[in-house]
């Protein structure tokens, strides 16, 4: 019920925004900034470029408002958008993430016992993985986006979704193998 | 969190969740959001981004587009024919005048018959 309530003022909001309310769309992006933020989070490595991608997103949502069809969900239209922009984002800055990875991955372990470290380990693997499995494990497993739902967002097929969760799991567990986790 | 040192056990699917969920669990307040709303509704004001003609749905817009076009013809069309009239007229008030009005004596064919019908009954 409080589902379809929300569907049903979502979309005279956005019909509301097709019109030119500001004020609509303004109540749109209250509504889908915080999971546009954790989609785009998913896909690049820095709170700063996440939060670029979030408003690159709502700016191109906003420029191809008029070609929306309100009858969709507004929000898998936008989690699209921002995946797009996430992604330019990490094509754009390749050269030097694969510079900084290079340094981050050579880190010696030294202390385990730090939550530091296990944060370190963690950042290293998670690059290393590549932006691809790294989104998908993300959005599967911390925001619990169906391998589907992935697969629209990310421009592949469910069933590529599902094998880049399986070998991100597996190289992630051999990444962290040295460490145990005690939460 | 806090991490222990390893034996080189495999995580299992679900203490790895937790500690990518842990990693990026956000710790942004509801400063941060309110701050990133009137960052992103900023760009879209200062960047003006909904040109006029989007305002227009699709097919109105080519009518829109088409319109102006051959708006643009005419006025073009119009324009060269004015400044055409005007190098005419130009022409003609401050050209070299080309025809000077001279008292001539002209010959016509009708006058040469005339001529020689009046030799004829003169003559003859």
């Amino acid at each position: 019920m409080g589902d379809a309530v929300d569907r049903m003022q979502e979309h005279s909001y956005v019909v509301a925004a097709q019109r030119g309310e500001s004020e609509a769309f303004a109540q749109l992006v209250r509504l889908h900034q915080r999971r546009a933020y954790a989609v785009a989070r998913a896909i690049v490595l820095t709170h700063e470029d996440a939060e670029d991608a979030v408003q690159e997103g709502f700016l191109h949502a906003y420029r191809a408002l008029d070609r929306f069809l309100p009858d969709q969900a507004f929000g898998a239209w936008l989690h699209r958008i921002v995946a797009n922009a996430a992604l330019d984002i990490t094509r754009r800055k390749k050269v030097r993430d694969a510079e900084t990875l290079a340094d981050t991955i050579a880190s010696p372990f030294r202390d385990p016992g730090e939550s530091d470290e296990l944060r370190r380990r963690l950042n290293a693997a998670l690059a290393a993985l590549g932006e691809r499995q790294r989104s998908v494990i993300v959005l599967h497993d911390v925001e619990g986006f169906k391998h589907a739902e992935i697969g629209r967002m990310l421009g592949i097929p469910e069933g590529t979704a599902r094998s880049d969760l399986h070998h991100a799991r597996a190289r992630l567990r051999q990444a962290l193998s040295a460490l145990r986790s005690h939460l | 969190m806090n991490i222990i040192p390893g034996n080189n056990r495999e995580w299992s699917e679900g203490e790895l969740q937790q500690t990518l969920a842990s990693h990026y669990r956000s710790n942004l307040d509801e400063s941060y959001w309110s701050g990133l709303e009137g960052r992103i509704l900023e760009r879209i004001r200062g960047e003006n981004v909904r040109e006029w003609w989007s305002w227009f749905p699709g097919w109105v817009r080519y009518g829109v587009a088409a319109a102006a076009g051959a708006a643009i013809l005419a006025s073009v069309a119009t324009w060269q024919s004015r400044v055409t009239q005007e190098r005419i007229a130009y022409r003609e008030l401050l050209g070299t005048p080309t025809e000077v009005p001279i008292l001539s004596e002209r010959t016509t064919p009708v006058d040469q018959d005339r001529e020689h019908t009046l030799r004829y009954l003169l003559t003859h």
